[in-house]
């Protein structure tokens, strides 16, 4: 019998040796931090400003299609209609709140209140001149992202700090509340002291936000709230600091990938020609020319590497452009009719069709010595130019009774262009020049809707498309939308939808009128 | 003590036997005495006493001994549960031997921490035994189950060499991965392909909640048990060899250069001039028959094995080599495996036992785009149905035309590729990303090498009867490196690269499994017990470390471009390179278990389990971190009811079984994905002076609450057996509902601004019915079988958190999702337009407008089928006559759809040709394809038209053997030498237009085909030698 105890005592100890293994199954994670410490030291704060960045960076696809397809100047292009059908449905005014586009950019847009809500709320900006820098530009980014919902969706929440789970489902914003924190957000931002300047125009060092780039977002978000003299007050210190002049260079390369942080680019998204690092953007394939129905010759003369052909622009915006400039060194640096192609031997194969009315993009052409494309996009992405603050400044001015000061900036402008001084500004004449200067730049869509034109300029789009043919006739397809499928809406595409998603499931948002 | 369902059955017994005896007795009866015991001579009790071809019965008393009254010359049936039946004329005084019988009571079923007779099952177990898996040309465990198994379906994504199907027993339950569990020799893992089919004794399903509960939190997909050989009997040494020729099975219709070109004149693409200047007037290339070759299987197996009631030893080596279809040696896999198993009794009390398997494999594969989402591109099978047939598998440099000639003359791109008989050929009129299908093949180059060992080692103690301690030690090393290299070549502007490309992976993987277990079986009266209780502890450890480099336009990335310098020690110092891994990450798991069963008089039986699982703090917080995981199940053999005695002879067996049981999955968690950390979104560059500032901020909102998928699963079943057992037939229902799914990419609010961490948002739902049925029968030296068993299957997702209301999208064909995990709907059901008809006037496809807005959106997309079989089968006919034997066997699946998504609209790519034969044309207008270049056509892609019946049958073997009569095989020393020949996957029955119906995706590409590699059909001829 005592030979069976020590067996079972054996027996039990084996059976209950694993017992004492569960602390063992505490595991640390790697490559990560703890999100209560983190945020003590300069190094860390550097890296939450460099996701500020990052985080803007994410928004340019979006910037770069949606809002120039809405503004009337451009054909979704591709192929042919059916290519992608979603820029279809934006260029066609027939999207809905299930848009991606849209609920993308509401999405991304959210993703950089994020970030720099989680700086303000979790950095002092006494702790030392990063936390100073690091919050001040928190509070620039914090500033352009609501300019963006304000102007986009009118009343947007309105989210200062990281959410809770209980606080998830935010209802719509006030849009004078709205406008108050973007306000003291610039105001905060330029008077901290800790923004980077240039020390001159040509100064290519400064890739931050700049104290001029916080100056001129808050001007341009005056000029939207109709406070005029304000608004051109800040933005003459912006013109008059003389740290910007506009682009020295031949006027179609300026955004290409040689002249990143040229004097003009208060701020730019960078993409580096670095292919070990390689930033993943879909852009240069999207809005580059068509080159499968290419001359191969001419591709490989340019260097091009792919492109769909997205985004074309209109002929009428070809025809107004020349009307307005004649066929000036702008123009011709801009946009190339279908001759000027075939003369640098950029003509389409014999017999082949696209999208589009024969006439093309140059100033942001992707050819491989001016923009390599190939996934990354090696091209900065232009936030803002000095001359869009001189046509900011030129409106504010003219609004606030100003009309010389007005006539000189627009005079700046049309210097720069080629083109002949205007003795004195109307409110058109800016119109027309922001129209041609900043050609797809993505600015002109809430300046159509703030000037009350959209509706004019794009009533009854989206019922055909047209293809131009090689031996340069142009046919138009017939989009199959009915009237009421299609075209600007009074009452209705003032704003965009808020996300369908968001709807469903935030009940305390109330969606845009007509959505 | 009277167990309540003693009670119950007494109830029932007052009436059947009433019904049964109600038969009047006419004729002078003999009363007649007589006893029944078993061959050792003890009394059989309970055994049923019938009058053969009536009602008229009795049940032996506890001394064995019966009494009855007949008419003269009556024969008696005499029956019991694992007993032959007898018939005997009756003579009063007569004693009766019944025989055990062998084929029921020696089924002994493996289960989780113990065996069990099948007939004390209580749960839904299907076993797969060594019968089925000999002489199948199957490469891998997994195969075996098709067919053979009722409630397991095989789901596979590409049948190139070394791939392995993905197994779902009992549907899908989560919308993630839902493999089984697999159990080898008490050893748990994740794969079995690394054991031969030929080594497996059994495999056991374990398909109910309640069988399957005692491993718990791993379980949710059901487990599947295997048991490797062990040595029997007296020494022999066995060889085994297997020849398989493999080949295309079903070969899709595609347009021939004819059809090709009028198709894209009407589409406009190109006119006659074009095809003048391009096309050779002659070349009609069929890419399938190009690509496509026969090729060869072989398989040589070497054993020894013996063993005693003391000792058993079993030692096998396979070499199997299969060069897959594929033209060339592209698409290859090796493997040899070599297994080790022994055990010895030390003493009366102590047996260790070792089980080890070793393998060495490597594969090779032609590029089928890699994964589920990427098959689009750089994919060889694909291209082979997508090519024009204008163009020429290969050309001469002399005889090259003009786009060629241009790109041979080019500086830029002039790098052709091909081989001693010519350049590849390169399209003029098909410029996609599938280019030449022997281009893919040769522009890269890559191999899976890997070396394994596991296996277990335990001690089993047995201190006191009915008592065994088992100490199981499982492990498993393996160590795999992966080299792969791309090369500098040009075929078209998307396929190309300028430069050398190099990969390697090196990953080595340690897993250890100490377990801890007693079962202890005692009897208390006619009750019989057996306890279970035991612990575990497992450890993974993985590291692996990774590089890739590449060169650029400018800089070839390597020093001479040459394979003896596609290393990393030979590249050139501007070439770019990532590195990653060199960290140990580990993966632990503490569980305790522990089961009761009980038994009274064979006819009710019980079973509680219990499992306690705790997850290491990678797979979730420390606060749910525990798991319970309990099981009752029940089972009442009412044959073993002295009421039912005088039915023996026609029901020798009827059992009725329920069990319930909780299961859990982690298949999908890991990797902290509850945790809120700050971590690395990216770096960014500091202006142009090529520095990058590292950014951080918080990647997810955290979510404590965080728990296992749980899946509680209810199953009702009936065992019998009639005809003296020839006739077995069962059936089972269940209804398996998964809770708390794992959602990932999940978003409450768009305002939140931060990815939301993975929830707990979904619910399916599994429900079936499964049917066996088996006969088996001689007739003189004939004796055959047949066995079928079908399985339905009834899935669904049952809920799913309001912020996936719009459902989970799944894969995508040409930029939209095609399938959806959605409520109300089977896992990634199919989503698209209606197909309605095409509009007579212009050839345009027209759409069901189910929104009823008068217009065709994007939100008129809805549910228009589903990837799942609603039904599976399989039929097995075995029959042998003296020496010559024969198994013919089929399975197949109907109910379900395949999603044929080989099409594309923006290239001139060659389509089937059921999809452009009866097309709109101006002269067609009631053609019922649409016209090329119809506006539509994506749409159309992507609607219900190119959704077809999935209903297949395939027979997928039928096998012919011989044995050479003992006599003449003595001769030569061999005391068994059979050869056999097979037709494996030969015939195939379907309507489906593409390649073979059986692969069509796996997960959210469930029954979509983006042309994979197909399963091939084999002629196989074997032999099989034992000296």
């Amino acid at each position: 019998m005592k030979t069976y105890i020590g067996k079972i005592v054996l027996a039990m100890a084996l059976a209950f040796a694993t017992m004492s293994c569960e602390q063992k199954l505490t595991i640390d994670q790697h490559g990560v931090q703890s999100a209560d410490t983190y945020y003590s030291t300069d190094e860390e704060i550097e890296t939450a400003s460099a996701d500020l960045y990052i985080k803007m960076r994410n928004l340019e696809s979006s910037a770069i299609v949606l809002k120039p397809l809405l503004d009337g100047d451009f054909w979704a292009g591709g192929g042919q209609h059916g290519d992608n059908s979603s820029l279809d449905k934006l260029a066609e005014y027939s999207f809905d709140a299930e848009d991606g586009s849209i609920t993308g950019y509401f999405k991304n847009l959210y993703a950089l209140v994020f970030s720099a809500n989680t700086i303000i709320s979790r950095i002092d900006p006494a702790k030392s001149q990063v936390a100073t820098r690091t919050v001040a530009e928190a509070k620039a980014f914090r500033a352009w992202t609501y300019f963006e919902l304000i102007t986009l969706w009118g009343n947007p929440p309105l989210v200062d700090h990281p959410l809770q789970p209980n606080e998830y489902k935010q209802p719509n914003g006030d849009p004078a509340e709205l406008w108050a924190m973007v306000n003291k957000d610039c105001e905060e931002a330029i008077s901290s002291g800790a923004l980077p300047e240039k020390s001159d125009s040509h100064e290519k060092n400064v890739w931050r936000v700049t104290k001029q780039y916080a100056q001129a977002i808050y001007g341009k978000a005056l000029l939207w709230q109709g406070k005029n003299a304000e608004s051109a007050k800040v933005l003459d210190e912006v013109i008059d600091s003389k740290k910007y002049e506009l682009f020295d260079g031949e006027y179609g390369d300026r955004n290409t990938m040689d002249n990143k942080f040229n004097c003009e680019n208060l701020f730019e998204s960078i993409f580096p020609n670095d292919p070990s690092n390689p930033v993943t953007s879909f852009t240069g394939y999207m809005l580059g020319w068509r080159t499968d129905r290419m001359l191969a010759s001419g591709i490989a003369e340019w260097g091009i590497e792919m492109g769909f052909g997205f985004v074309a622009p209109t002929k009428d915006l070809y025809d107004a452009f020349l009307e307005h400039d004649g066929h000036s060194y702008r123009l011709q640096q801009t946009i190339k009719s279908y001759d000027e192609m075939v003369d640098l031997g950029l003509g389409l194969i014999d017999g082949a069709v696209q999208l589009g009315e024969g006439v093309y993009m140059w100033k942001d052409r992707y050819t491989k010595d001016k923009t390599p494309a190939m996934w990354c996009t090696a091209k900065d992405y232009v936030w803002m130019r000095l001359a869009e603050v001189y046509l900011l400044a030129a409106e504010a001015h003219l609004a606030a009774g100003n009309t010389s000061k007005a006539t000189e900036y627009v005079n700046v402008i049309r210097a720069k262009a080629q083109i002949p001084a205007l003795s004195t500004v109307t409110l058109q004449d800016i119109k027309d020049e922001k129209r041609f200067e900043l050609c797809r730049e993505g600015q002109l869509y809430q300046d159509l809707q703030r000037w009350g034109d959209a509706e004019a300029k794009l009533k009854g789009v989206g019922k055909k498309e047209p293809m131009f043919h090689s031996d340069k006739s142009i046919t138009y397809f017939d989009c199959g939308n009915q009237d009421d499928k299609c075209g600007y809406k009074k009452g209705k595409h003032e704003y965009f939808p808020y996300p369908a998603n968001e709807v469903r499931l935030n009940d305390n948002i109330k969606q845009n009128p007509g959505w | 003590m009277k167990h309540p369902i003693t009670k119950i059955s007494a109830a029932l017994m007052a009436f059947i036997p009433l019904l049964l005896l109600s038969t009047g007795i006419a004729y002078a009866q003999n009363k007649i005495s007589g006893t029944v015991v078993d061959e050792s001579g003890l009394s059989v009790i309970g055994a049923g006493v019938v009058q053969k071809g009536t009602t008229n019965g009795v049940i032996t008393d506890m001394d064995g001994n019966f009494t009855i009254s007949v008419p003269d010359g009556a024969v008696l049936e005499f029956s019991s549960l694992n007993y032959v039946t007898q018939e005997v004329p009756a003579t009063d005084g007569m004693k009766v031997v019944l025989v055990e019988s062998q084929e029921v009571l020696d089924e002994i079923v493996v289960i989780g921490y113990g065996v069990q007779k099948k007939s004390d099952l209580t749960g839904a177990i299907s076993s797969v035994k060594e019968n089925d898996l000999t002489s199948r040309s199957v490469t891998s465990a997994e195969m075996v189950l098709q067919g053979k198994t009722v409630g397991v379906q095989l789901y596979t994504n590409s049948a190139k060499p070394g791939a392995t199907p993905a197994v779902r027993i009992r549907g899908i339950s989560s919308n993630g991965t839902s493999d089984p569990l697999y159990v080898v020799d008490g050893r748990i893992t994740n794969t079995i392909n690394n054991v031969d089919p030929n080594d497996i004794q059994s495999m056991e399903v374990l398909k109910d909640a309640a069988s399957a509960a005692i491993y718990g939190a791993r379980a949710g997909n059901g487990v599947i048990i295997i048991t490797t050989k062990s040595g029997k009997g007296d020494g022999k040494i066995s060889y085994e060899y297997q020849l398989t020729s493999q080949s295309l099975g079903k070969i899709p219709a595609v347009m021939n250069a004819q059809e090709y070109m009028q198709y894209y004149k009407e589409f406009g693409k190109f006119d006659d001039a074009f095809y003048a200047a391009n096309w050779d007037g002659k070349t009609d290339t069929d890419w399938i028959d190009a690509v496509f070759t026969n090729s060869l299987q072989q398989r040589h197996k070497i054993g020894f094995e013996g063993g005693n009631d003391k000792a058993s030893f079993y030692t096998s080596l396979t070499w199997l080599d299969n060069n897959g279809m594929f033209v060339g040696d592209a698409d290859t896999y090796k493997r040899i495996t070599g297994m080790i198993n022994a055990s010895y009794k030390i003493k009366q009390w102590l047996e260790i036992q070792t089980n080890n398997q070793i393998h060495e494999s490597s594969i090779r594969s032609i590029p089928e785009g890699d994964d589920e989402y990427n098959r689009e591109s750089n994919n060889a099978v694909l291209a082979a149905l997508q090519l024009d047939p204008l163009t020429a598998v290969r050309y001469t440099a002399d005889n090259l035309p003009a786009n060629m000639q241009a790109i041979l003359n080019d500086p830029t791109k002039h790098r052709l590729m091909g081989d001693d008989e010519g350049y590849y050929g390169i399209s003029a009129f098909n410029l996609n990303e599938n280019v030449n299908p022997l281009i893919h093949r040769d522009n890269s180059f890559s191999e899976i090498l890997t070396f394994g060992i596991n296996g277990t080692a335990a001690l089993n103690f047995k201190p006191v009867k009915g008592l065994v301690f088992t100490s199981r030690l499982s492990y498993r090393y393996s160590a795999q490196s992966t080299y792969g290299y791309t090369l500098d070549y040009y075929a078209t502007d998307y396929e190309k690269q300028n430069y050398v490309g190099l990969n390697a992976k090196n990953n080595i993987s340690k897993y250890y499994q100490w377990e801890n277990f007693a079962n202890y079986t005692f009897s208390l009266g006619d009750n019989d017990f057996t306890l279970m209780a035991g612990t575990s502890y497992s450890q993974n450890m993985n590291n692996f470390v990774s590089g890739t480099t590449k060169g650029s336009d400018s800089d070839l990335g390597v020093l001479v471009n040459n394979p003896l310098y596609y290393y990393f020690g030979y590249i050139t110092s501007t070439a770019s390179k990532t590195l990653s891994g060199g960290e140990s990450i580990y993966t632990r798991n503490n569980s305790y278990y522990g089961r009761a069963s009980w038994s009274y008089k064979n006819r009710y039986i019980a079973q509680v389990s219990l499992r306690a699982d705790a997850a290491d703090s990678s797979v979730l917080p420390i606060d749910t971190r525990w798991g319970y995981f309990p099981a009752v199940s029940a089972g009442w053999t009412i044959s073993e009811e002295p009421f039912m005695a005088n039915l023996r002879s026609v029901i020798p067996y009827l059992k009725f079984r329920a069990s319930w049981g909780r299961n859990g999955s982690t298949a999908m968690l890991g990797n902290y994905m509850y945790a809120s950390v700050i971590a690395s979104t990216g770096s960014y560059p500091t202006g142009t002076n090529g520095g990058y500032a590292p950014a951080d901020a918080p990647t997810y909102t955290g979510n404590d609450k965080l728990k296992w998928e749980t899946s509680e699963q209810v199953d009702l079943g009936v065992d019998a057996r009639f005809f003296k057992d020839r006739l077995a037939f069962s059936a089972d229902w269940y209804r398996k509902a998964t809770k708390d799914l794992i959602v990932s990419g999940f978003t409450s609010s768009n305002i939140v601004g931060v990815k939301e961490s993975p929830m707990n948002a979904g619910n399916i739902e599994n429900m079936g019915l499964e049917f066996e049925l088996g006969w088996s029968d001689s007739i003189g030296e004939f004796n055959y079988s047949v066995r079928g068993n079908l399985s339905t299957l009834h899935n669904r997702v049952t809920y799913l958190h309001p912020a996936l209301e719009n459902g989970i999208e799944g894969v995508t064909y040409r930029f939209s999702s095609i399938t959806r995990f959605e409520k109300g709907y089977p896992a990634w059901h199919f989503y698209g337009y209606k197909f309605k008809e095409i509009d007579s006037s212009n050839g345009e496809p027209v759409f069901e407008d189910t929104t009823g807005d008068n217009v065709v959106t994007a939100a008129d997309k809805c549910d228009i089928g589903s990837g799942i079989p609603k039904v599976n089968y399989g039929i097995t006919l075995s029959a042998n006559w003296k020496n010559i034997d024969l198994i013919i066997f089929g399975s197949g699946a109907a109910g379900h759809k395949i999603f044929c998504a080989l099409d594309r609209v923006d290239y001139a790519v060659n389509k089937l040709k059921f999809v452009v034969d009866d097309r709109w044309t101006p002269e067609n207008t009631n053609g019922t394809r649409p016209r090329a270049n119809a506006g539509g056509y994506t749409d159309w892609m992507q609607s219900s038209a190119n959704i077809y019946k999935g209903d297949f049958f395939k027979i997928k073997q039928i096998q012919l053997g011989y044995t050479i009569p003992e006599q003449f095989s003595r001769k030569f020393k061999i005391s068994k030498l059979r050869i056999y020949a097979s037709l494996d996957d030969w015939f195939v029955f379907t309507k489906y237009p593409g390649f073979d119906p059986e692969v069509a995706g796996i997960g959210q590409a469930l029954g979509v085909d983006m042309g994979s590699y197909p399963n091939s059909r084999k002629a196989v001829f074997g032999v099989n030698l034992t000296f």
